[in-house]
């Protein structure tokens, strides 16, 4: 008998694609983007949900196609590779970005676009790599070391390391902080997924009594 | 009262019917004015062609008095007849401190906005009369400014007498009857340029209307506070008129990209962005390929 056919076919990178295609429609939509964006005279009016929207406004064509390419690459990576909580990163990381921009960033007026949750994605992938064998995790390792020196680095001065060079000028002025608490929002949820999954692994339990016919051991050729 | 009272009498009266019917025609008017064209554009046959801007943000915005201010007043009598009354005209002095004082009003309404980064105030001395644009590049090189915003007043003030001048004969009249009218227009007006494009971004102007009344002795003095007053509500609506305007303008700013370029500068916090920059997107390819090149050798 057949297995029944799945809505969503297994491996299928739903929340990717359900947040680049949310982006996309919010990109062709000019009233949508003033509806969404994260404008602080606008929080401060009550309209609380751009904290978390705002992520998905971009502010150029080619801010947002370089931050769509990357989340769908990052986030095919996670969905298909199976690792779990995902979209709870997605949301969190989203959540926190636009709280602590708040907070923290009080001279910022508009704020947009998806980098935060494309580095808490990285991050997120790279964490779940230090934990497999072989060349993968020493790969994952060293991208984690250089997302954390650039940082770092772009955190003390302020903006990303490309702008203060002058090779890169869009109009806006890059905001370190999103990045940094899209990594620490990875941290957080890896931490905590990884910590509710060993509470959960079946551990070495009662012995169990086995009913029914012995299996039949498989007699291995003879050599020569 | 016998023949020759009475005639003595008359004979008095009528002159001084006569002069106080001279006296009630009698008006002056005051103008002094500065215009930005004299100042811009002092040369009729040279031609400024302004190029496309480009606005840095966030912007160093100078702000100052175009010089130059010429003055005319006139005195007229609808009937012959000299005026009784000697005025002083109370001549029109916008003086450096109200120049300031105006100045700083302006700068400290837009310091709000994030891509500004400061307004300066210029000292009149700075400017030279019909200075142009080569004083525009002298003054953008000592304060390190970009734009500059060029203010302009033009300020008339009537003078009028009523009937109740009438009571100025009694000598005590012209002391506490307020007889002499005053009505005080004034415009003040703001343009915007970059100073290295030579292009005009916006202007905005602000007017007023003073009617005020003084006794004959101290009509110097009302002028004067009535040349203030006017000052003042003119500035006030100029500010609220450059709100507007600088509204327009941002929009006007987006609509035509071609016409006006728009940097950020590293120091602009107004406007942010979440930017997966190319060092970002080196490592997730390096990422990527190392992910490949595992799978290639399992």
């Amino acid at each position: 008998m057949d297995a029944p056919a799945r809505l969503i076919p297994p491996g299928l990178p739903l929340t990717t694609l359900l947040l680049c295609g949310a982006a996309g429609a919010i990109m062709a939509q000019p009233p949508l983007q003033a509806a969404l964006i994260y404008s602080r005279a606008a929080i401060d009016g009550g309209e609380a949900w751009r904290l978390v929207t705002g992520n998905l406004v971009h502010l150029s064509a080619s801010h947002f196609f370089v931050d769509v390419v990357a989340l769908a690459v990052v986030g095919m990576l996670i969905e298909m590779r199976r690792y779990r909580c995902f979209s709870i990163l997605c949301l969190a990381s989203g959540t926190l970005i636009g709280v602590t921009l708040y907070a923290l960033e009080p001279e910022l007026l508009i704020f947009g676009g998806l980098s935060g949750m494309v580095t808490a994605g990285v991050t997120f992938l790279c964490l779940h790599g230090l934990r497999e064998a072989g060349a993968w995790r020493w790969i994952c390792l060293a991208t984690l070391i250089c997302l954390a020196i650039k940082m770092s680095l772009e955190l003390a001065l302020g903006s990303s390391l490309l702008h203060l060079a002058g090779y890169e000028n869009q109009g806006f002025v890059p905001v370190p902080l999103s990045h940094v608490v899209g990594a620490a929002t990875a941290v957080l949820v890896f931490g905590l997924t990884s910590r509710s999954a060993r509470a959960v692994a079946p551990g070495p339990g009662p012995r169990r009594v086995r009913k029914g016919p012995a299996p039949t051991p498989v007699s291995r050729p003879s050599g020569g | 009262m016998s023949k020759t009272a009475k005639s003595i009498a008359w004979g008095r009266s009528a002159p001084l019917a006569l002069l106080s019917f001279a006296l009630a025609g009698c008006a002056s008017t005051t103008h002094n004015t500065t215009s930005v064209v004299d100042y811009l554009y002092p040369n009729s046959d040279k031609v400024e062609t302004p190029s496309v801007p480009t606005l840095t943000l966030p912007l160093r915005i100078g702000i100052a008095f175009v010089p130059g201010a010429s003055s005319t007043t006139r005195s007229g009598a609808t009937l012959p007849g000299a005026s009784l009354v000697s005025r002083t005209g109370a001549s029109f002095v916008l003086t450096e401190k109200r120049k300031q004082d105006i100045m700083r009003e302006v700068a400290d309404h837009f310091k709000k906005y994030p891509f500004i980064k400061e307004i300066e105030p210029i000292p009149s001395a700075y400017l030279s009369p019909r200075g142009s644009f080569a004083n525009l590049d002298q003054i953008k090189t000592m304060y390190g400014i970009s734009t500059i915003v060029l203010l302009s007043y033009d300020q008339t003030q009537f003078t009028d007498e009523g009937a109740v001048s009438l009571a100025y004969w009694t000598i005590v009249g012209a002391y506490v009857v307020r007889g002499e009218k005053n009505d005080t227009q004034t415009m003040l007006d703001a343009v915007v340029y970059d100073i290295s494009s030579r292009k005009m971004l916006f202007r905005a102007p602000g007017t007023s209307l003073v009617k005020g009344s003084a006794t004959p002795i101290n009509l110097g003095e009302q002028q004067r506070a009535d040349s203030e007053a006017g000052l003042g509500i003119a500035a006030k609506e100029m500010i609220g008129n450059l709100d507007l305007q600088l509204a327009a303008f941002q929009d006007k700013v987006k609509e035509r990209p071609a016409e006006y370029r728009v940097m950020a500068s590293s120091e602009y916090r107004g406007k942010g962005g979440g930017d997966f920059d190319a060092l970002s997107l080196a490592l997730l390819a390096f990422l990527c390929g190392g992910l490949a090149w595992t799978h290639r050798r399992a």
